[in-house]
């Protein structure tokens, strides 16, 4: 009876067994595919930045600084915003706690690991992915969808130097940028907070605080950081809106698609540079 | 000037798909050719494998007498400026851009000027296809009618040696045809916007019949496969047979 019970169970959970491990397979040769199609797209696009950068300048150069301007300067106040809740909640958190136990003089110093090296990068990048990496893949997905890259090529320009490269500057640019003042505006926004708090912190004790705390490797991997999320947020973004031809009704999850793996390239190189952070 | 032998032309949206096969198309200097084609049957990638924007599947295409498999279509952008192509939906206009932007773009681009200083010819060219009182507007701003001249406006604006149009007259008003008839006709017969130079055309169209008495050379689209035809009472007899194959009986298109 045994034998028997479990042989009727033998054609059910097999091809359970078999479909969970077909749905994985595919799934890895997807994100292989993807990640393929992703790097070759960044290489393109970074070859013709390196090559073409001056090919129609006086047409291109006002594209790349409305990018900026469209990245970097029209996310300000929102960045803003960001920096002076992250500053707030950064030093409430720890501002209790330190002086509690007399470390007060180690504000500056959690401000620089938290702040400048971890949450400050990533939290811009994320507002930025939100904000303009969505928006990129909508405005190239229905350009896709409505044959403007075809109109490109049969007017003898490349989509890739018209449509992509703008963005990726701008948002590569953008992203650093923002990141600068979304530091100094959290940094400044804990000292306010400390100071309401009646923590016993002179300005100019805060700011040794974090120039002591602060390296130079810190100003090279932040630069290094933020171009690498910038470009990541930018291939993502241009690779789901532009690299397959789409319908108007594929742009919604093509833009699910580019914030998935913008958050998964972020990941990546922030945990990079953890590991870089470590070794120095 | 254009030249296709033995091509297979491959889709521009999918890839390893072919869309016409051994297509055997020469098109030289004076010709005005008109192909007769479905919306969906290839006229657009065979244009697009005509103006070198495209590498066929498989076959040789010269143009302008230089055989073009062995290069990117970037090395070929020299004799690429030389044919201009207008696709389907009135060449598909940049919606962020003006009209007088949207003409200029192809011009500043190869050019590398500044969109807004494009000078007297342009003002010309706008004047040409009647559109100086819409040159600020953008194309969501502008009646249907017009799309279709601001198509042709910018594919003139690099002066070029042969304009392709994928079915132009599509869904146009009779007096917007004729405009364009007309248009074209002045063209290939040599026009001041273009120094008086006769322009070759090639144009897709689902049916001949607006076509006649303008176009010169004739061709259809059918079942993948590009049939030459031997002139204007051939291009008569395929719209017949394509109208008594559609309403069951024989029917008199001169009539419309």
């Amino acid at each position: 009876m045994e034998r028997g019970e479990k042989t009727d169970l033998m054609p059910v959970n097999a091809p359970l067994v078999g479909d969970a491990l077909d749905r994985l397979g595919r799934a890895l040769l997807d994100g292989l595919d993807t990640l393929r199609g992703l790097g070759a797209f960044a290489l393109i696009t970074l070859g013709v930045i390196v090559t073409r950068l001056q090919v129609a300048g006086k047409l291109i150069h006002p594209m790349i600084r409305r990018q900026i301007h469209r990245c970097g300067l029209r996310l300000f106040p929102m960045i803003m915003v960001a920096a002076v809740a992250l500053g707030l909640l950064v030093i409430g958190q720890t501002v209790a706690l330190l002086s509690r136990i007399g470390a007060q003089e180690y504000i500056g110093v959690i401000m620089v690991t938290v702040v400048v090296r971890e949450l400050g990068p990533l939290a811009t990048a994320m507002l930025v992915l939100g904000r303009v990496g969505t928006a990129t893949v909508i405005e190239l997905g229905s350009a896709r969808a409505q044959g403007e890259v075809e109109t490109l090529e049969a007017l003898g320009i490349d989509p890739i130097h018209f449509l992509v490269v703008p963005r990726v500057l701008g948002l590569v640019l953008g992203v650093f940028a923002l990141t600068v003042y979304l530091i100094l505006g959290a940094l400044a926004s804990g000292y306010l907070f400390a100071f309401l708090q009646d923590i016993p912190l002179r300005p100019e004790e805060y700011v040794q605080q974090l120039a002591a705390a602060l390296g130079y490797a810190d100003f090279v991997l932040l630069a290094l950081k933020t171009f690498g999320f910038g470009l990541v947020i930018a291939v993502a973004s241009c690779y789901h809106g532009l690299a397959r031809p789409l319908t108007l009704e594929e742009v919604a999850p093509a833009t699910i698609r580019a914030v998935v793996h913008g958050v998964i390239g972020c990941a990546l190189i922030d945990a990079l540079f953890v590991l870089v952070y470590l070794l120095i | 000037m254009i030249e296709l032998a033995n091509v297979d032309v491959a889709s521009p949206v999918e890839d390893g798909r072919r869309v016409l096969e051994g297509v055997d198309w020469r098109v030289a200097a004076g010709n005005y050719w008109v192909i007769k084609s479905g919306l969906e049957e290839g006229a657009d990638a065979l244009f697009l494998t005509a103006a070198g924007a495209l590498r066929p599947a498989s076959g040789v295409v010269r143009l302008f007498g230089r055989d073009t498999s062995p290069f990117n279509p970037e090395d070929l952008l020299e004799q690429r400026l030389r044919i201009s192509l207008v696709l389907s939906g009135g060449g598909r206009l940049f919606p962020e851009l003006t009209v007088a932007e949207n003409v200029a773009l192809p011009y500043c681009y190869h050019r590398n000027c500044e969109l807004c200083a494009t000078g007297e010819w342009f003002e010309k060219l706008l004047a040409f296809a009647g559109l100086e009182e819409w040159a600020e507007r953008l194309p969501s701003e502008l009646p249907r009618a017009i799309i279709l001249n601001v198509g042709l406006a910018r594919g003139l604006c690099l002066k070029p040696e042969v304009l392709l149009l994928e079915h132009p007259t599509f869904g146009l008003e009779l007096g917007q045809r004729r405009w364009l008839l007309e248009k074209l006709g002045q063209l290939s017969s040599g026009h001041p916007i273009l120094d008086g130079r006769p322009l070759t055309i090639a144009v897709t169209t689902t049916e001949f019949q607006p076509w006649l008495g303008y176009g010169r050379q004739f061709g259809v689209i059918e079942g993948k496969r590009l049939r030459i035809l031997a002139g204007e009472a051939d291009a008569r007899a395929a719209d017949d047979a394509a109208g008594t194959q559609l309403i069951g009986r024989k029917v008199d298109l001169s009539e419309r």
